[in-house]
């Protein structure tokens, strides 16, 4: 008996929305001009929809929308790129610099390499 | 609308998408400027802040600038930025709850307009007033999952289906969730004898 009083009530709701097909639209009508205590439900409803949907409402005008550039968020993310890739290169080089002066060295101790005099 | 129409507008908004996935900043810019009031709107209901609003609109946009390409199309676009703004406002809100800003009740805008500013009386606007920030502080103070509902209702005329697709819930839990968050609303009203 409570879920259908609640199912009932639930169906004011979404009478007072619009969400109701054709059939149901009208015994909720029906239902409302005979049942005084779905009436005062409805009428609760509404003004609290008025009342909430006003406060809701107030929020000044809306700013411009701003210039989102995409190119901006791209040209980051490509430099961050750049930058990475300078970096390892860098390493790289380094690296190879110092591989082949340990083994310039290596070669000159065990007289591979002479100097010129 | 027809299901036609829902091809049809899907097919409108794959072929934005593309357009911005294939970098023409110009599609992007028009996204933006066909959604911001609507972004902007949802956050501050959300928010109940121009600052915070507009800084939500902004990560919004930027959030959907880089996940784009995760656009299934099983909504529409506009459903789908709706609910990265709702995910987002619920984020700051739940920053902001967190700080001393908040507990202090700092955060909200100073003046609130009236809703019934038409009304010229001093008395009467501070009442009004009074009445509106009132309804405010009920209408935040409704448990999470009704306060969503309620604000997405009152909010473009949205559908429970729209509703629904945005919050991923069933038609029939956002019809319960409203009019639960109705009934607690309206007896809270009639407690502090707004209504």
């Amino acid at each position: 008996m409570l879920f259908f009083t609640k199912r009932r009530k639930i169906k004011i709701s979404e009478y007072l929305d619009g969400e109701l097909p054709v059939d149901q639209t009208l015994d909720v009508s029906e239902s409302l001009a005979f049942d005084p205590e779905l009436n005062s439900l409805a009428s609760d409803f509404v003004n609290t929809d008025k009342l909430v949907k006003n406060v809701l409402c107030e929020n000044a005008s809306h700013p411009n929308p701003p210039k989102i550039s995409v190119s901006s968020t791209d040209k980051a993310s490509k430099l961050q790129q750049n930058c990475f890739s300078f970096g390892a290169m860098s390493i790289t080089a380094i690296g190879l610099v110092a591989t082949a002066g340990i083994t310039l060295i290596g070669l000159h101790r065990k007289g591979h390499l002479r100097r010129k005099s | 609308m027809t299901e036609n129409n829902i091809l049809y507008l899907r097919d409108n908004d794959r072929d934005h998408v593309n357009r911005i996935l294939k970098g023409d900043e110009r599609a992007f810019n028009e996204l933006v400027n066909k959604h911001y009031n609507t972004v902007y709107s949802l956050a501050y209901r959300m928010l109940n802040n121009a600052d915070d609003a507009k800084e939500i609109a902004q990560d919004t946009f930027v959030k959907i600038y880089h996940t784009l390409s995760n656009f299934r199309g099983e909504a529409s676009v506009k459903t789908w930025i709706m609910r990265i703004t709702l995910r987002l406002s619920l984020n700051k809100r739940r920053d902001r709850s967190r700080s001393a800003w908040e507990r202090l009740g700092l955060h909200q805008n100073k003046q609130p307009k009236s809703f019934f500013s038409h009304l010229q009386s001093p008395e009467a606007k501070l009442i009004s007033d009074e009445v509106s920030s009132q309804v405010r502080e009920l209408i935040d103070a409704l448990p999470e999952e009704m306060r969503q509902v309620m604000i997405l209702n009152s909010f473009e005329n949205l559908s429970y289906d729209e509703i629904g697709q945005i919050l991923r819930i069933p038609i029939g839990t956002v019809s319960s969730r409203l009019y639960s968050a109705r009934k607690l609303l309206s007896a809270q009203l009639k407690e502090t004898n707004i209504l």
